[in-house]
């Protein structure tokens, strides 16, 4: 009470943000967790279940499919679209001209409306001969591809048009890093006879290992939760290859109308994506305190 | 100076606080300030995005309020969705009267979300007048619990100037309509040969597919469910329904008459019939509309037949829209509400005036070629009620279509109507959405597995637990 009482002024300004981040955020995730524990008749709690929509849902091969699924998202993501930037940010660096046209260009995807990229990437892989890919192939005497409904395949074309959309963006975090790094280092280096790939593995690389490492959990984090691009581009097809733990819950809660599914789902989401987040803070304490 | 920080700070959070309750208000009360019974109108259009139909709006209610001084109109913009109705309707906040799909009936009836209107709908001769049929449709227990407002049943919808193409005309120079499931796929094939295009598309993705799939196996016999003593049984893991799911790999892969793109919604059905890329699919009249709205297709240039016959059965699908009431309204809500329906034209007479409005739409429709005029889709009215006879005199003065391309589905008999699948419906054109994909990627899909699959799954994942 002292402590309130000494604190008031702070109190009276944090108390509002408090109650907006309790009703907005904490309270939805407690009555997201409690709901995983009930049967549901439309929005409204029935009677305790117990573990058992827990069971139904972890009794569903589709369930094990779909967790395979988003783990390859994930590993696509990673092999696809984490060196890209990063390879970009260090080629921006060494721009001497027009520095400033690529980082636009490079940037351009990440103010485009989401479903605008979406529609544009169906388009670009549509499987008759209007797609431009297929335009592509047929201008080199290929057949026509089916591209996003070859099961063994969708995933990567799907994360391929995301890495499109958000590689200039995660670029420019690497740049803004790289910017940091003294010239005189490079200059250094040079005059030592160091070539690109020496200054690049003895100065670049350990001055961004810090956010490299933040932005690959990051980016583990991000993708694991992917739900819109596959709902717009496939709808979780064909016959559920691209289909994700949160494409999953969303059918279960909002087109299947079994909110306790959905939030089941959601939390072995959770708790997956806590895991990861605390490795992420335990990363980023250990790079602040470096 | 501290004082002034405190003050301020106290302000700002107070400020905050008020802001914060603002968005909170309670429930309304029933009966206005003036005593008016309070009738929250949902579906109300935006007047932003749709200025001319909210003036419109805005005049109905004015002119409404004159003739019930004792009701005052609310308007709300709320329309139902999945994502918004279940927290509204527990919050006690749906609009007094608002419009919902058929497919959703079930889940509010059963949700205890609905008004019971029977008393209402006698009193005011909707009881009698409605199509019997759809009456049934949305009763339980003897209780009327909509009113509806729109129905649809399943047809062909085709693109004549590609039968054209491909010489499949009648000596009239009507297309020459399917008859049966083998006629069409072997039409579809003629059509994919002569001209290039797809013969027939079937939508396969946001649940559509499953549902056009089930009217379609309908007619080889197959049952997708039925109630036991012991609760719901799955039950297309049936020959009959292997047979239809063959149908359709067939149409993919012996006809060669469907288009190579497995992920096909319901627009992309219009688009592809309107833009001239596909003959036919199976489809209700609104996909007709989108055709010619969207796409500028010619109407004369549009067909709509009836459902073809299968191996077992003749029968399609129906459904439509209705208008709900929540359980919270009160008596004299509901009766307000039925008057706003009435003054709105949902009653089974029409008088001098609203035919001469209904003719004035009929006529801007055609004008402004919004629309096909002349496919007749299954009404909520009787036969024998001056709605129905009107609408049948309006269709046929201002047709855009030509008649003799929409002659089989307009005409009512020979084929019966069904309705949806009655448990976990979205449940079950999900995972028959799989099943159709499968075949249509692959040749070698082996249709009995998928579906003793997709079967097993509907049992163990969703009908075991109903009613749980």
């Amino acid at each position: 009470m002292r402590f309130f009482k000494k604190n008031f002024s702070a109190w009276m300004l944090i108390i509002p943000a408090l109650i907006c981040i309790y009703y907005v955020i904490i309270r939805p995730q407690i009555t997201g967790i409690t709901w995983s524990f009930y049967n549901m008749q439309g929005y409204k709690v029935t009677t305790f279940a117990g573990l058992d929509n827990y069971k139904r849902i972890l009794a569903d091969n589709q369930f094990y499919r779909t967790l395979f699924n988003t783990i390859q998202y994930v590993i696509w993501s990673l092999v696809v679209g984490f060196l890209l930037p990063i390879m970009i940010a260090v080629m921006l660096n060494e721009a001497v001209h027009m520095r400033n046209t690529f980082k636009f260009l490079l940037y351009f995807p990440s103010v485009l409306p989401g479903v605008a990229i979406t529609l544009l990437w169906y388009m670009v892989y549509s499987p008759d001969a209007s797609g431009l890919l297929n335009i592509v192939l047929s201008k080199f005497g290929f057949a026509s591809y089916t591209w996003l409904q070859d099961e063994n395949w969708t995933i990567l074309y799907i994360i391929l048009s995301m890495t499109w959309a958000s590689a200039g963006a995660t670029a420019l975090y690497y740049f803004a890093s790289l910017q940091g790094v003294s010239r005189e280092l490079y200059e250094a280096a040079t005059m030592d006879g160091a070539g690109f790939f020496k200054r690049m593995w003895h100065i670049t690389l350990p001055h961004m290992s810090g956010i490299i490492l933040l932005m690959f959990v990051k980016q583990i984090i991000g993708v694991f939760s992917i739900m819109e691009q596959p709902m717009q581009m496939t709808d979780g097809g064909p016959n559920g290859a691209s289909l994700t733990l949160g494409l999953l819950s969303y059918r279960y809660g909002f087109v299947n109308g079994r909110p306790q599914l959905a939030m089941a789902v959601g939390v072995v989401m959770f708790v997956i994506l806590m895991v990861m987040t605390c490795f992420y803070y335990a990363l980023d304490k250990k790079i602040s305190d470096n | 100076m501290k004082r002034r920080l405190r003050l301020t700070a106290l302000f700002l959070a107070a400020a905050m606080l008020g802001t914060m309750g603002a968005g909170c208000k309670g429930k309304n009360s029933d009966i206005a300030e003036d005593g008016r019974v309070i009738l929250t109108v949902g579906n109300w259009p935006s007047k932003e995005a749709d200025p001319k139909g909210y003036e419109l709006q805005e005049t109905k209610k004015e002119q409404f309020e004159k003739e019930n001084p004792d009701v005052m109109v609310v308007e709300d913009e709320w329309a139902y969705d999945l994502q918004t109705f279940a927290a509204k309707a527990e919050g006690g906040t749906l609009p007094t009267i608002y419009q919902t799909h058929f497919t959703e009936a079930k889940k509010i009836i059963d949700g205890g979300y609905a008004a019971d209107l029977t008393e209402c709908a006698k009193k005011y001769g909707l009881y009698s007048a409605i199509d019997h049929n759809i009456v049934e449709d949305i009763s339980r227990d003897g209780k009327m619990y909509f009113i509806p407002m729109s129905s649809y049943d399943l047809g062909i919808m085709m693109n004549t100037a590609l039968f054209e193409e491909a010489g499949l005309v009648e000596a009239d120079g009507s297309p020459k309509i399917p008859q049966t499931f083998e006629e069409l796929a072997q039409d579809a094939q003629i059509i994919r040969e002569k001209t290039g295009k797809a013969g027939f598309v079937l939508p396969t993705s946001e649940n559509m597919g499953g549902w056009i799939f089930t009217a379609l196996a309908w007619n080889f016999g197959a049952k997708f469910m039925e109630e036991t003593e012991d609760g719901w049984k799955s039950t297309f893991n049936s020959p009959e329904c292997v047979e239809a799911l063959q149908f359709v790999k067939d149409l993919r892969w012996k006809y060669n008459a469907l288009p190579v793109n497995s992920n096909i919604n319901a627009a992309e059905i219009s688009k592809l019939i309107g833009t001239g890329q596909a003959a036919m699919s199976i489809a209700h009249a609104g996909q007709a509309d989108a055709c010619i709205k969207s796409y500028g297709m010619d109407p004369k240039k549009l067909g709509f037949a009836k459902m073809p016959s299968g191996p077992k059965d003749h029968v399609t699908m129906k459904g439509g829209a209705y208008f709900a009431i929540p359980n919270t309204a009160t008596e004299k809500q509901i009766d307000a509400a039925f008057r706003w329906l009435a003054f709105n034209g949902t009653k089974p007479t029409l008088t001098d005036e609203e035919k001469e409005r209904i003719e004035n739409d009929y006529k801007v429709k055609k004008e402004e070629n919004n629309g096909v005029i002349g496919i007749l889709g299954l009404s909520i009215w009787s036969e024998e009620t001056q709605q129905r006879q009107f609408a049948k005199e309006m269709a046929a003065k201002y047709a855009t279509i030509d008649l003799k391309n929409t002659e089989t589905f307009n005409d009512k008999t020979g084929i019966s109507y069904q309705i949806e699948e009655p448990m976990c419906a979205q449940d079950l054109y999900s995972l028959l959405d799989g099943c159709i994909q499968a075949v249509i990627n692959d040749e070698n899909a082996d249709c009995a597995a998928l579906l003793e699959k997709a079967s097993s799954d509907f049992q163990t994942k969703f009908l075991d637990y109903e009613g749980k």
